[in-house]
């Protein structure tokens, strides 16, 4: 059965996908929504900035 | 093997573990939320750091490897603290007023611009630890070992003796927080991506 997410839904898979393997189907469906919805792909990039910004505050600057 | 003075190293040493202080105190702090902890904890690093000055090559920054040393001095206290039950309840209903009822956003994510344009600025950085000081301590501790100290959830979950849903709807907690809090006071007042 194909997996078709809200926002609401979308917003959390977004972020488990940081903590988590999704399976096929969460993946798809993600897929499928983010193709259409502008403010979940905007999120999708804002969680991708956050990790991104986390691993550089890590490292050590000298 | 050329033979150096250990003697002159190990102030060397010294000195510069006082510089770094401050460093590290800032990073078990928001770490472990409470100042005599994460003193107690940098202290056990700066010492074990002395102790085991001759394991320290110079392979790497000094900086790096203190780091190194205070992660697992963190985990210390974080095992320590979860013999003391800490309430880490959460729920993914608790975000439902971010939404519509039927899903939507309330108010859609906007586009915050080129990642390099944002991760260039120093500024940005300083917001971001502004941010995490805000987000409720359970909640920061949880972010914390999964993005600062690079642990899995499995390990999370061992730690803090919660299941894996609970851990994860933690960090959403936090990504949901930080992600309101650089909006308000980063991306909004610098117009990034407009």
């Amino acid at each position: 059965m194909l997996f078709m997410p809200t926002c609401r839904e979308v917003s959390r898979k977004l972020s488990e996908a940081g903590d988590r393997r999704l399976g096929v189907g969460e993946r798809m469906g993600l897929w499928v929504h983010l193709k259409a919805c502008g403010a979940c792909s905007n999120f999708s990039r804002q969680m991708t900035l956050l990790h991104t910004a986390m691993q550089r505050y890590r490292e050590p600057r000298d | 093997m050329a033979v150096r003075s250990e003697k002159s190293d190990e102030n060397n040493i010294a000195l510069e573990l006082e510089q770094t202080r401050p460093y590290l105190m800032r990073f078990a702090l928001l770490q472990l939320r409470n100042e005599t902890a994460a003193e107690d904890a940098v202290q056990e690093t700066m010492l074990a750091a002395l102790q085991g000055a001759s394991r320290y090559a110079g392979q790497s920054s000094l900086k790096t490897w203190l780091v190194g040393i205070l992660k697992h001095k963190i985990i210390d206290h974080l095992r320590r603290q979860a013999k003391e039950p800490q309430s880490y309840e959460a729920t993914y209903e608790d975000f439902d007023n971010l939404f519509e009822e039927d899903g939507h956003w309330s108010e859609a994510p906007g586009d915050w611009g080129r990642p390099e344009d944002t991760l260039e600025q120093k500024e940005f950085f300083k917001v971001l630890e502004l941010c995490l000081e805000t987000l409720p301590a359970a909640t920061a501790r949880v972010f914390m070992m999964r993005e600062w100290l690079g642990l899995d959830t499995d390990e999370i979950c061992k730690e803090l003796k919660i299941t894996a849903t609970n851990c994860w709807v933690v960090l959403y907690r936090a990504r949901m927080g930080l992600r309101a809090c650089l909006e308000k006071r980063w991306f909004s007042t610098k117009g990034a991506g407009a």
